[in-house]
């Protein structure tokens, strides 16, 4: 499996991924929480995250965060 | 899965022309080259490694191999060269894709060169590069030249680091799991795991929950908010106070503006003229001055008088006459009336009234009238001139006789300053009036008045300018405040939507950890099922006594007796193989790998009763992978070759390797 394949598989792992957890405050929407998420992962693996590229990924959840529905 | 269809190599040791072509079978594709020990086993596996990734891996791992590394040329062809002559060694390597059916060759190539020393040389650093791969292109029905070449090798075929699971020599197993197996089954589980990806993405997270706790220093907090709009409330207090003080020093200059004005408009109807008063004032000290003066005159000029006449009176006349007049009044009143004795005071009571002593008796209407002829012929000293209703009978005359000039010069001075004081008096006595009517007093107060309402005016202007500047700083101060509550205000909405990202970026931060020990956790329990479920299916004899498979916290992997004991270190070289095997297995599904098996001695070290359980192992594990064996004629017994070919299916391929010279010749056995 190269890594390209590995990502696809980790981005299938996060989108089962039961987040239905204690840890997670009450207050937060899951289903936001896991587009939140996805997107984070899924700019890493676009992208490669922090460092230099951190302006773009602050953008990127910013755009997340100004999305309607978000 | 990934099958080496065929292996050239040329000059490589003792292979100097050879070509292995093995099974193209995508299922039970089994492989077997005999050989004697010392004919070219190894040096085949290492032919394959090298042209993979540079390294012999037996060379790698027996020290006693590292003399001949220079010498991957054959010895025979290398002493045969001349100065300047060079060859290249290469091994060419042919793979099928089974699921794409797509085609590679793989080929790595040294040119060794005989200097003008003798020495041979070759440049040892061109096995750090990649080797050269090809890929068939099926458009152009031609090989294409691939630009990663060893993406392509550790996507295809095996990761580098992977590859001692997948080529390993039987004889060496051991040391497998004894050489950072831990470090390694980590590393792979994380790898397969992407788990560099979740940390970077943690990572990322971080610098954001850092770049928004920035961001939400910098607002104003709502503590801070609470106490700016009490600092506010404290402000509007003070101004609204400020403000009632002003309008209460307004109403008090309007009420002093107001008396003030009051004051003037009476002063101006008094008809008040300070000046006025003044030269009254000076006037009626002038006037009094004078009257006092002429007082003073009179009264000295009356002494004088009486000082001259009073005298000649006692002395002279004024005696007997009194006596006569006595004598007369007794008579006159038949002795009734008894005359008071003549005394000085008597006298001066006389000249003050300037009458008669007699005049009670003198008076026109007196009964006592008739002697008065009497008394007048009686005394004969005075004149006729008496005058009975004056009383001035007799004074004159008397005068007259002792300076009657002198007497009537100081009378008549008298009488001038008697009408000089009477002007004078009555002088004053209008100035008095005019004074009287101009009310000094009320003037004072009103002036008073002026003074302290035009005081207590500029002390309230003042006080209206002092609070007037305490307003607008006030206002000022307020403005500020205003500003700053207001973008306390925004800074909350900010501060609440800084807030919930927070919240939603901190979730996300749990999922992702949550989400990496998952992976972890997922990966590792893959792994132990599956090998442990390979390892059971082949160890049938010993499954009973095996527990679990269990990589414990230190990812060391370890296999579990059912009294819990660790059995790793008590397995056989047989029952080791077959563990690393069911590892390697295991390893190959979950990364998803389509890697050959190339063992060299798969058997050599296994005792003979077990050789046969361990080659019957290889279909569970075959199932999905080529096996390439690599073995000697003692292990390969007839009972082996019996189960491989019906692993094959009866396609088994053979080939022997046998010497010849410095060289090996290959015989296919069909």
């Amino acid at each position: 499996m190269n890594n390209s394949e590995l990502d696809d598989k980790l981005l299938f792992e996060l989108e089962n991924f039961d987040i239905n957890d204690d840890d997670i405050d009450s207050e937060i929407d899951l289903n936001h929480l896991k587009r939140l998420t996805k997107k984070i992962l899924n700019n890493e693996i676009t992208y490669g995250g922090g460092g230099d590229n951190y302006d773009r990924y602050e953008k990127m959840l910013e755009e997340v965060f100004e999305d309607d529905n978000f | 899965m990934i099958i080496f269809e065929r292996i050239k190599l040329n000059n490589f040791r003792r292979y100097v022309d050879c070509e292995f072509n093995f099974s193209n079978d995508y299922k039970n594709n089994v492989n077997v080259i005999l050989a004697r020990n010392g004919t070219g086993k190894s040096t085949l596996f290492d032919a394959i490694t090298w042209c993979l990734f540079g390294e012999e891996d037996h060379l790698q791992i027996d020290s006693k191999y590292k003399e001949d590394s220079e010498t991957i040329l054959n010895s025979e062809i290398g002493f045969n060269l001349t100065q300047g002559d060079s060859i290249d060694v290469s091994v060419e390597l042919s793979v099928t894709d089974s699921n794409t059916n797509n085609k590679y060759l793989i080929k790595r190539v040294s040119r060794f060169t005989i200097f003008n020393d003798g020495r041979l040389l070759y440049n040892k650093e061109e096995n750090r590069i990649a080797p050269e791969v090809l890929s068939f292109d099926t458009k152009y029905n031609d090989w294409r030249k691939e630009d990663k070449p060893t993406l392509i090798i550790e996507n295809l075929i095996v990761p580098k680091d992977l590859r001692h699971f997948f080529f390993f020599d039987g004889e060496r197993l051991g040391k497998h799991f004894e050489e950072n197996s831990s470090d390694f089954i980590k590393k792979k589980v994380e790898q397969v795991s992407r788990l560099g990806r979740i940390d970077n993405s943690i990572n990322s997270i971080n610098l954001y929950l850092h770049s928004l706790n920035s961001k939400q220093k910098s607002l104003v907090s709502d503590k801070n908010l609470k106490r700016k709009i009490d600092e506010r409330d404290i402000l509007l207090e003070k101004q609204q106070k400020y403000q009632e003080d002003l309008n209460l020093t307004l109403n008090l200059q309007k009420e002093a503006n107001k008396n003030l004005d009051k004051c003037r408009k009476e002063v101006e109807e008094i008809g008040f003229n300070h000046n006025n008063v003044s030269v009254l004032n000076r006037s009626l000290s002038i006037t009094c001055k004078r009257v006092d003066d002429i007082k003073q005159e009179i009264e000295k000029l009356e002494d004088e008088f009486n000082e001259k006449i009073s005298d000649y009176f006692l002395k002279n006349i004024f005696s007997s006459i009194i006596e006569k007049s006595n004598d007369i009044i007794y008579k006159a009143t038949e002795n009734k009336e008894i005359p008071p004795p003549i005394t000085r005071d008597y006298i001066d009571k006389i000249l003050e009234r300037k009458e008669c002593i007699c005049g009670a008796c003198l008076d026109k209407d007196s009964k006592y009238r008739h002697n008065l002829e009497k008394f007048k012929e009686e005394t004969e000293l005075i004149n006729t001139s008496i005058d009975f209703n004056k009383g001035q009978f007799y004074f004159e005359k008397q005068i007259d006789l002792i300076s009657k000039k002198e007497y009537l010069n100081i009378k008549n001075k008298i009488k001038f300053k008697k009408d000089e004081l009477k002007e004078e008096e009555e002088k004053r006595e209008e100035l008095n009036i005019k004074l009287g009517s101009l009310n000094i007093e009320r003037i004072k107060f009103l002036q008073g008045q002026l003074e302290q309402l035009t005081s207590a005016l500029d002390n309230l202007k003042r006080k209206e300018i002092n609070l007037l500047r305490d307003i607008e700083d006030i206002g000022v101060e307020l403005k500020r405040c205003e500003n700053e509550i207001k973008k306390g205000e925004k800074d909350n909405e900010r501060l609440n939507s800084l807030n919930n990202k927070k919240a939603y970026i901190e979730n996300a931060k749990k999922v992702f950890t949550n989400f990496r020990k998952y992976l972890i956790m997922k990966n590792l329990q893959n792994l132990k099922q599956n090998t442990e479920l390979y390892l059971k299916e082949i160890l049938t004899e010993k499954k009973d006594e095996i527990s679990e498979i269990v990589i414990d916290n230190d990812y060391n992997l370890k296999i579990m007796s059912i009294y819990n004991k660790d059995l790793t270190r008590t397995l056989s070289k047989g029952e080791s193989q077959i563990f690393v095997m069911s590892f390697a297995a295991a390893l190959r599904d979950l990364m998803n790998l389509k890697t050959p098996f190339l063992i060299d001695t798969p058997l050599g070290r296994i005792d003979n009763e077990y050789r046969l359980e361990v080659t019957k192992s290889f279909p569970k594990i075959l199932e999905n992978s080529q096996f390439i064996l690599l073995v000697t004629s003692s292990e390969y017994t007839g009972d082996v070759k019996e189960i491989l070919k019906k692993i094959s299916n009866n396609k088994l391929v053979e080939y022997e390797v046998m010497k010849e010279g410095n060289k090996n010749k290959l015989i296919k056995n069909e």
